[in-house]
């Protein structure tokens, strides 16, 4: 079966300080794939880049059979991302934001029920910047999923969250592989990510 | 992107304080100029249309076009339209046409003052030239600050000397007969807006020049600010 994500010999450096080198990875449709390592070991530059954010310095990188750097705009709708940032404006409200990922993603409907698939319905009048930092990432997941996404790509999804909405968000994403979709994703929870995850990469410096 | 600009538009609209202040601002300082320009007729009503025009461009496309793409990237909003499938110029285009829109509707309401208390101007077309192109080049303008411009804070200095180069050219144009601007002033962004609308008030005088100037000011600014544009605070 063809991964979903492929990097091969991938490497990666600001100016003169190198952040990745000779990276391998390597995630299969419908498997979760968990991506762990310290502080500063370069996770979310390998994030980034298999998002098409940034040119690999060496090495390839394929997803879904093409190069994210070059076809990052074909690839938006089938590549739902969450960053360590939230990313969406602090005036529009929860249901706003989410209508307008549908649209650029031209998909119809209300988002209603991706609004509730992350626990916000009874928010969903209410502005971003009124939301609380778990509730924030929460909105978050909601939009990495208003594409058709075969791959989400997680940067510390979990951080901010409390257990229940970290179980909630390991339900939505189970329940995204076993509809087929690929899952990258950044943790320090290691604990979490050995029962949720199906391998466990590791970034080192 | 037109997703984009109705979500940015609407989000100009939260802020009614904002909204008014967009509305009263230009009417109040059109009021004082006619008011002094009846007064004293020094400059003509051209001047003064000149002078409202780059003060607006100034103030709205430039300085605020500036702030809120700064805002944008600081609150990452940029980073994440990224992966919205819409090409990056276009995310930039729709995060500036709130500002342009709004700088067309003051200058509309500007123009209106001036013509109602004064005469009408002789070539409104040009008129219209004259906003569209100075309005055109005070997004561009903003967009290759924004550059330079890591948070909105930042943008308070690094807008003061391209905005003073819109108030600062006006009033050097208004010194200097029509007739006698010559190639090197054009560069200084205020002086052909500054031409064009007294041309197009007063009637005759060149503009030809000044249009040529402010769009190759456009043009030639475009590109390299999109290139050169970082997407994320963080680099």
């Amino acid at each position: 079966m063809t991964a979903t994500v492929s990097c091969r010999d991938v490497g990666y450096a600001y100016g003169g300080y190198e952040a990745l080198d000779d990276i391998h990875l390597d995630v299969a449709p419908g498997e979760i794939v968990a991506l762990a390592g310290m502080n500063g070991a370069g996770k979310t530059t390998l994030l980034e880049i298999v998002l098409g954010l940034r040119k690999p310095l060496t090495g390839t990188v394929q997803v879904l059979g093409r190069d994210p750097w070059r076809h990052r705009r074909r690839l938006a709708r089938r590549v739902g991302a969450v960053f360590q940032e939230s990313g969406c404006a602090p005036d529009l409200t929860v249901a706003e934001t989410v209508r307008m990922w549908l649209r650029l993603h031209r998909r119809h409907g209300d988002g209603a029920a991706l609004v509730a698939e992350v626990d916000l319905a009874h928010r969903a009048s209410v502005r971003v910047r009124q939301l609380s930092g778990g509730e924030r990432r929460r909105l978050d997941l909601a939009v990495a999923l208003t594409g058709e996404p075969a791959l989400l790509v997680l940067d510390e999804p979990g951080s901010g969250l409390d257990p229940g909405a970290r179980a909630l968000m390991w339900q939505v994403l189970t329940h995204r592989r076993h509809a087929g979709a690929a899952v990258l994703v950044s943790t320090h929870l290691l604990d979490e990510a050995a029962t949720y995850a199906d391998r466990v990469a590791s970034v080192a410096r | 992107m037109r997703t984009i600009i109705a979500a940015e538009l609407r989000l100009l609209t939260r802020s009614w304080f904002a909204v008014v202040m967009a509305g009263v601002l230009p009417a109040a300082v059109g009021l004082m100029i006619v008011w002094a320009e009846q007064d004293t007729a020094r400059a003509g009503w051209g001047g003064a249309a000149g002078l409202l025009l780059n003060s607006l461009v100034a103030l709205t496309a430039y300085a605020s076009g500036t702030t809120a793409l700064a805002a944008r990237r600081q609150q990452f909003v940029l980073k994440r339209l990224r992966m919205s499938g819409v090409a990056d110029p276009a995310i930039l285009a729709a995060m500036l046409t709130p500002v342009f829109l709004l700088t067309l509707a003051q200058a509309a309401v500007l123009m209106v003052f001036v013509a109602a208390a004064g005469h009408r101007p002789a070539n409104p077309g040009l008129l219209v030239v004259a906003t569209l192109g100075a309005t055109a080049a005070g997004c561009a303008l903003a967009l290759a600050t924004a550059v330079v411009t890591p948070t909105p804070e930042v943008a308070q200095l690094t807008t003061a000397p391209i905005g003073l180069a819109f108030l600062g050219g006006a009033l050097w144009a208004l010194q200097t007969p029509p007739g006698e601007v010559d190639r090197a002033m054009l560069a200084v962004p205020g002086v052909p807006v500054t031409q064009i609308v007294r041309s197009a008030w007063d009637g005759g005088g060149p503009a030809g020049a000044s249009i040529v100037a402010l769009a190759v000011l456009t043009v030639v600014v475009l590109p390299g600010a999109v290139r050169l544009f970082s997407w994320d605070p963080r680099r």
